[in-house]
């Protein structure tokens, strides 16, 4: 993976993750996560982060209205996420789409404003 | 595996109850639930139960779970649910959990405090011997 090239499509332990065809800083993700989804997420987001990097990108935005549920093990990559972007610069943002329909996006995805509203944003869209 | 076992414990509970969202509630609870018992119990006898007790005005949801675990694995879920419970206010217990845990590696730890905040529910937990016993529930106004 080059700072230019896209990051892979994963599709793993019932998680599925990709970038958005064309779009710079954005990702679909769907499915459900469970524990053994945790790592692969952690993986990815990783690969995100740095890629963000080294693109110099303002902000990346998350289409998470297809995504199931996530356990509090896959909650924890995120917050781990979150928190690394939070307290090492702020070097973007980090822009949540949720289904707001779904009371776990409602209620998980706030918890993740909560932890960092400096740094996340939350848009509510529908399903398609 | 967790998933499919808290899904199948939700489709019995939609049997039961018309409320779209306490099942969503319960839902999330029950993915937490059978995840600890996977992850920290020590013999392959393990308990799941759903409990619908109807008054005439509220009823009471109610799902359990019993697993054996390690000495130590039990002093910490002791641990976890009296904090939990003694915490006045449960998101900011949450909250806090959740910043101190952010920066370390491995085990989220979350998953009762996520059943308090992000459910709604109130949780509980008793011990005997080696086996824990913990209970999530919830009031809801009944079915007319």
């Amino acid at each position: 993976m080059t700072a230019t090239s896209e990051l892979p499509y994963v599709e793993e332990e019932g998680l599925t993750l990709g970038p958005v065809p064309g779009v710079p800083g954005r990702y679909r993700f769907a499915g459900t996560g469970e524990a053994e989804g945790a790592a692969v997420l952690d993986r990815f987001l990783g690969q995100l982060h740095q890629q963000t990097l080294s693109r110099e990108l303002r902000e990346v935005t998350l289409e998470l209205m297809e995504l199931e549920f996530i356990n509090s093990s896959c909650l924890k990559a995120m917050v781990a996420w979150i928190y690394k972007v939070d307290t090492e610069g702020r070097p973007y943002k980090i822009r949540l789409l949720r289904d707001a329909s779904l009371h776990w996006q409602r209620t998980s995805i706030a918890t993740l404003q909560r932890l960092a509203p400096d740094v996340v944003v939350i848009e509510d869209r529908a399903k398609k | 595996m967790a998933g499919k076992i808290a899904n199948w414990l939700i489709d019995f509970c939609q049997m039961a109850i018309d409320d779209l969202e306490t099942t969503s509630r319960l839902h999330m609870a029950a993915h937490e639930l059978v995840e600890n018992v996977l992850k920290y119990g020590s013999s392959p006898e393990v308990g799941l139960e759903f409990e619908l007790e109807r008054g005439d005005d509220n009823s009471i949801v109610r799902l359990r779970t019993r697993n054996t675990a390690a000495p130590e694995q039990l002093r910490e879920v002791t641990r976890r649910v009296s904090e939990l419970k003694a915490a006045p206010d449960p998101i900011a217990y949450y909250d806090r959990l959740i910043r101190s845990t952010a920066p370390v590696m491995g085990m989220s730890g979350l998953g009762l405090a996520r059943i308090r905040a992000e459910a709604g529910l109130d949780v509980d937990c008793s011990v005997e011997g080696r086996e824990v016993s913990i209970v999530v529930q919830t009031t809801m106004r009944s079915d007319r």
